[in-house]
């Protein structure tokens, strides 16, 4: 599949401070794509540069196949709706006059029924003519997704669009997001630091650690490495892998020269012990592992040590 | 470009303070106007005492064109439209609605927009003032003729370019600094006080470094000419104040272009 958006060594400086060092991202066509980081991580820097928003201090942007000056030049940054940070809105106008507003710059026909339909999927029809400075911060976060979905973007960049919603609106999120990218093909990248949330609707992730980027993987094998599992410790590690082979077990892994992962049928981790030990092979160690996302996410930041 | 424009022209009629500004510039202009009308009417004031007022009053009737001229000389119109564009301009910025238009184009475009609202807040500005006057004219029995269209003519059409001229200075200041107090500030520290201190230096080191006696900068300058020019101008006054005013008006836009081309979103 063809990548949608990439960035090669993208880095963005502030006086001494690289809020973006040297970032590789790759993004494909119809992924939901969860960038995870900590405040101040990078993340925002980041969807800033790619919404054209900011100026990259160095590094390349591909966006829809076109890079440098052709993005400007083809008007790339028109395909995208972004919500960053705060939602942009005006609070002395109705909630439908801010999504006329950006209806009229991009030229939007048909303009009441647009927004009503807008304002309908974001939940936010009973409030369409009430002054958005009065509306509480999960009202102002519908509002800046609905505004962000003006033009029918093809890329939808949300930078914490959780921020402030109560759980039926997080759960309303979450199927706005699978609805957008499974019936209209939308792109979607979206940060968070709530992890298991996130997890919850990403297909692929890139870890943001003090603007850089660790790692990108997909939702399979963030759940891979996130699953519970039995870690046994032998040097013996080819005769252990016979012997759990022998007892029925296929779901186990190699994770290094002394180390095997088995992924199913934890509840018998005294019968495999003793299976182990009848074959003659010295077990070091065997202990049932349970890795939440948040525990990965430490582990690969090095961070947590709060908790 | 006319997306932005009627996005623009949305949100000025829509939002507030172009209704509250309108309201105040309204109500300014009647009390103005009710004055003058009174002085000029048969209102029972002495004759004397106009005279002092105005230099010469032909027994109370007065040019429209006169009195609306001396209405427009003040620094009304020019501290409303200073305080509308530099609230009008910063507005994107300061409630961060901007991060919703970063499809738009050409950065530019909204300098352009700028230039049409400024424009189009000017000419309401001076209709508003021409029927408010009218209306203070009628409730005060002033006795008013018009003695020449064209001169009343040839005056709104050079001040509506001078008065434009200046409502660029807070989009200038806007894209240079990002500031809602400096876009305020700038124009109206530059029309009570600012300018006229800024013409006297200017004025003196012209004279006396570059030896250029008699030099008078405010004749070159928008607000020096929205001061100075009267009704019945000379063609030639009329024809360089709106150069100047033409002049400030592209050295305004092609800043503001440059300095909002250099600059990431807030």
């Amino acid at each position: 599949m063809e990548y949608l958006l990439t960035t090669n060594a993208l880095t963005k400086q502030y006086g001494r401070l690289k809020a973006c060092n040297a970032v590789d991202m790759h993004l494909r066509q119809g992924e939901i794509y969860g960038f995870i980081g900590k405040n101040g991580s990078g993340k925002t820097t980041f969807m800033k540069m790619i919404c054209g928003l900011s100026r990259p201090t160095s590094g390349t942007i591909t966006l829809f196949g076109c890079t440098g000056k052709e993005l400007q030049r083809q008007n790339v940054f028109a395909r995208i709706g972004a919500l960053i940070e705060v939602p942009g809105i005006y609070g002395s106008m109705t909630a439908k006059d801010n999504l006329k507003m950006k209806c009229l710059a991009c030229g939007v026909s048909k303009i009441d029924k647009y927004c009503e339909e807008l304002l309908e999927l974001v939940s936010l029809t009973k409030f369409a003519d009430k002054h958005a400075g009065g509306f509480s911060l999960g009202m102002r976060q519908r509002l800046g997704i609905a505004m962000a979905l003006v033009g029918e973007p093809e890329l939808l960049v949300l930078d914490e669009p959780t921020n402030g919603l109560d759980p039926q609106g997080i759960a309303d999120m979450r199927r706005i997001l699978r609805q957008l990218c499974e019936e209209k093909g939308m792109t979607i990248l979206i940060s968070s630091h709530i992890l298991e949330e996130l997890s919850k609707v990403a297909t692929c992730y890139g870890i943001l650690n003090e603007g850089q980027l660790l790692m990108e993987l997909t939702h399979a094998e963030l759940m891979d490495k996130c699953s519970d599992r039995l870690c046994i410790t032998t040097e013996q590690i080819e005769r252990a892998a016979a012997v759990l082979g022998e007892m029925g077990i296929r779901n186990f892994r190699t994770a290094d020269n002394r180390t095997l992962h088995v992924f199913e049928r934890h509840e018998e981790v005294c019968e495999i012990n003793r299976r182990l030990v009848m074959a003659d092979i010295p077990v070091a160690g065997i202990v049932l592992s349970q890795t939440s996302v948040e525990e990965f996410f430490f582990s690969v930041t090095g961070g947590g040590n709060g908790r | 470009m006319m997306n932005v424009l009627r996005m623009e022209c949305f949100r000025m009629r829509k939002s507030f303070s172009t209704w509250i500004i309108l309201a105040v510039y309204v109500c300014l202009y009647a009390l103005a106007g009710g004055v003058m009308g009174l002085l000029t009417g048969d209102s029972g004031i002495s004759l004397a005492f106009r005279t002092e007022l105005f230099g010469a009053a032909d027994e109370g009737v007065t040019d429209f064109a006169e009195l609306f001229n001396s209405c427009m000389m003040g620094n009304t119109l020019v501290l409303i439209t200073s305080v509308f564009l530099g609230m009008h301009t910063t507005a994107h910025t300061v409630t961060g609605f901007q991060k919703n238009l970063a499809g738009v184009k050409r950065k530019s475009y909204f300098v352009f927009s700028d230039l049409c609202i400024c424009l189009l807040f000017n000419c309401i500005l001076l209709l508003l003032g021409m029927a408010v006057l009218r209306a203070v004219i009628l409730v005060t029995h002033a006795t008013v003729t018009l003695s020449s269209m064209f001169h009343l003519l040839r005056y709104c059409g050079v001040y509506l370019l001078l008065s434009t001229a200046y409502g660029m200075l807070p989009v200038l200041t806007a894209a240079l600094t990002r500031s809602r107090i400096a876009a305020i500030a700038v124009p109206v520290v530059y029309c009570t006080m600012g300018g006229n201190l800024l013409y006297m230096i200017l004025n003196y080191f012209a004279g006396s470094v570059l030896g250029l006696e008699g030099c008078s900068v405010e004749s070159y300058a928008p607000y020096g000419n929205i001061c100075s020019l009267l009704f019945n101008a000379s063609a030639e006054e009329c024809t360089r104040a709106a150069v100047s005013a033409v002049i400030f008006i592209l050295v305004c836009i092609c800043i503001s272009v440059h300095a909002g081309r250099k600059r990431d979103a807030a």
